[in-house]
């Protein structure tokens, strides 16, 4: 998954960096709203985390440009003031949750699971496909209650299959969703992943949880529930 | 002497009506009461003249009608004067000789003792004046050459008694002093228009003073005669002065929240991430001293804009947004009742809704419902979840002043203590209630 961070305060910059990184994050930090706006426009994201009080370009305006610009995912707000009438704003101006500063780490990655969660429809922290349960709490995957080992990568990409369930992903996208923005790509490795996880998650054949569509990508073919 | 220094000393502090009026009314009557003394003397010094002279004139008509010849004096038995015919008239006329015989006494005078009158001399052959008695008199002695070459002195005198002089003295005095009397009464509420008139730039002044502290404005405007000008004009550097200042403040603080909390948000967690219990309870008392004392500080405190904020319309903003927020628990939210408008600054109200309401979502079960009821005195607003409501002694602990955050659920008590110093400053009240679905009911109360 691939969040922009748009934060001033370089310590909690870095922090917010480590921590997410940690989680499986791809992160892309922005020290102000200016470059956050450029990278909104550039990449394609799953989560945004703008702090509101941000100099030049407020988050308030980093925002409804974002919305404006028809990007339409899950926005996290981190406010210093405690201001509802800020937090409204924030809220009404397109951003999904919000947070107070100073939280503590375990909130915000509670927060961002659960807005990616339900971005991408479901409700509780454990995601079930039949079978196949996504807890994203312990970013575990259990396979009829088993808990599967799975690489980072792995996992990150199982992960962002099951939050787009039933839509065929290229292999671009999933690249841009897992990796770091200058790391060097070699689509057969994402090959390598779908053929691990089908191994991993699927031994018997049986299952057949992700299937190929030519010359476009994956999909999975379970049906959430 | 002392005793009166004394009060004035003490009038003049209270009030400039009171000094003026004090003057006017000491100087109004002394001045009037001069005046009608004056005024009294000069007419009863002419009126006294004039009756002097009319004795003249008197005495003058008895000379005329008298006859003389042969050592005798004859006068007629009726004088063309008809008050020296009628008794007791008042007027009464004596002939005699410079030895003091009477001669002829007229017939107003029967049975009256006529006093005797100073003698005249050759110097002063008349004379006026009153007598001990009060009566007027007029003495005049001539001396007449008869047919046959004698020359015989009579002494003419005429008197008056006082009663008409009197009358006329008591008439004048009583239209003078009634007539001054009306004069002092006129001039008295006069002068207390005059003085309202004068001292109106001192009230409007003061009732500017009232329109800026209620915010209405925020400098003294108004056309003030010179001698005040001087004073509006430093009043109103002192008043910009000191706004400007409270706007550096409110600046500064709000900088220093801001710049506090987001390196206090690493130094969180860091703790967090070293387990260290030790840090952790100062570094939440940092956070809770921040969020709670600056979050006050940085309150408005004159409320400026008192345009009137719909109630209605914060509350569905601020649901909407939750709405959103807690959109996983599927809530379901909605408002009844009177809307209101509520007369002060609309982050407060933000700030009491949004936290109550956050409350309510956050430990309601997916309802909460918003009452409102509005009346002549008073706003009522009641937020209802069906979540598992709040004991009686968590009740009294929320609502009792300074409970300490930790004792409360985490996030609750640093929201509930800035609702409640809001609400105070509003001179509003917090309560808590349970409602129909034994869930928590939040009742704000804020007076009109």
């Amino acid at each position: 998954m691939r969040v922009l961070l748009v934060e001033d305060e370089q310590h909690l910059q870095q922090q917010l960096n480590e921590q997410l990184k940690k989680q499986g994050f791809v992160i892309d930090c922005a020290s102000d709203g200016e470059e956050g706006q450029y990278f909104a426009d550039s990449w394609p994201y799953d989560l945004g985390i703008i702090d509101l009080g941000l100099p030049g370009m407020s988050g308030l305006e980093l925002i409804t440009h974002i919305r404006e610009a028809k990007q339409e995912f899950p926005i996290l707000i981190l406010t210093a003031r405690s201001n509802w009438q800020d937090k409204v704003e924030g809220l009404e101006a397109g951003a999904d949750d919000y947070l107070t500063k100073p939280f503590h780490m375990e909130e915000l990655l509670a927060r961002v699971n659960a807005l990616l969660r339900r971005a991408a429809g479901h409700a509780s922290t454990l995601m079930k496909f039949g079978p196949i349960s996504l807890d994203t709490r312990s970013q575990q995957v259990l396979r009829d209650g088993t808990p599967v080992e799975l690489t980072a990568y792995e996992y990150a990409t199982l992960e962002y299959l099951l939050h787009h369930c039933g839509k065929v992903i290229s292999k671009t996208e999933l690249t841009e969703h897992i990796y770091e923005q200058d790391y060097d790509r070699d689509s057969n490795v994402i090959e390598v992943f779908i053929t691990r996880l089908r191994k991993k998650l699927d031994p018997d054949g049986t299952l057949q949880p992700i299937s190929t569509v030519r010359g476009r990508g994956y999909r999975i073919t379970l049906e959430p529930g | 002497m002392l005793l009166l220094t004394k009060t004035l000393q003490r009038l003049d502090s209270h009030s400039l009506s009171g000094r003026l009026t004090l003057a006017s009314v000491i100087l109004l009557p002394t001045i009037l009461g001069l005046t009608a003394i004056i005024l009294e003397r000069s007419f009863n010094q002419s009126l006294q003249t004039s009756y002097r002279d009319q004795l003249e004139l008197q005495t003058y008509v008895l000379m005329g009608a008298a006859e003389a010849g042969g050592g005798e004096l004859w006068m007629p038995s009726i004088l063309q004067e008809p008050r020296f015919t009628h008794p007791s008239s008042g007027l009464f006329g004596v002939i005699s000789n410079p030895e003091g015989e009477t001669l002829w006494q007229s017939p107003s005078s029967v049975g009256i003792k006529l006093p005797d009158t100073p003698k005249v001399t050759l110097d002063a052959p008349k004379l006026h004046g009153q007598l001990s008695n009060d009566w007027f008199y007029f003495t005049y002695e001539v001396i007449w050459q008869t047919e046959d070459g004698r020359e015989t002195p009579f002494v003419f005198t005429t008197y008056e008694t006082p009663e008409l002089y009197q009358e006329e003295v008591s008439s004048f005095r009583w239209h003078l002093w009634s007539g001054l009397a009306v004069l002092a009464l006129f001039l008295l509420s006069a002068q207390a228009l005059i003085l309202r008139w004068s001292l109106f730039p001192l009230r409007k002044i003061a009732e500017d003073l009232g329109s800026i502290e209620q915010g209405k404005a925020d400098k003294l405007t108004g056309d003030y005669p010179l001698e005040i000008r001087r004073v509006t004009d430093n009043l109103n550097l002192l008043l910009e002065n000191e706004r400007r200042q409270r706007q550096r403040y409110h600046d500064t603080l709000a900088d220093l929240a801001h710049s506090l909390k987001t390196p206090l948000a690493v130094l969180r967690n860091q703790v967090d991430e070293r387990q260290d219990r030790e840090l952790n309870e100062p570094v939440e008392r940092m956070d809770q001293i921040i969020s709670h004392q600056l979050n006050r500080a940085t309150q408005q405190s004159a409320h400026q804009l008192l345009k009137p904020v719909s109630v209605k319309h914060c509350l569905e903003r601020i649901g909407k947004a939750l709405c959103k927020v807690y959109q996983d628990t599927d809530p379901v939210f909605h408002i009844s009742g009177d809307n209101a408008q509520f007369k002060g600054d609309e982050r407060d109200l933000m700030e009491v809704l949004g936290n109550l309401l956050d409350n309510a979502f956050k430990y309601g079960n997916g309802q909460v419902e918003v009452s409102l009821e509005d009346s002549a005195s008073q706003l009522v607003i009641n937020i209802d979840d069906n979540g598992p409501g709040i004991s009686s002694n968590l009740s009294d602990a929320i609502l009792s002043r300074g409970t300490r955050a930790d004792s409360l659920q985490p996030g609750q008590g640093i929201g509930l203590s800035v609702v409640k110093d809001i609400l105070g400053a509003y001179k509003g009240q917090l309560s808590i209630h349970s409602n129909r679905w034994n869930g928590a009911r939040f009742q704000i109360t804020l007076p009109h």
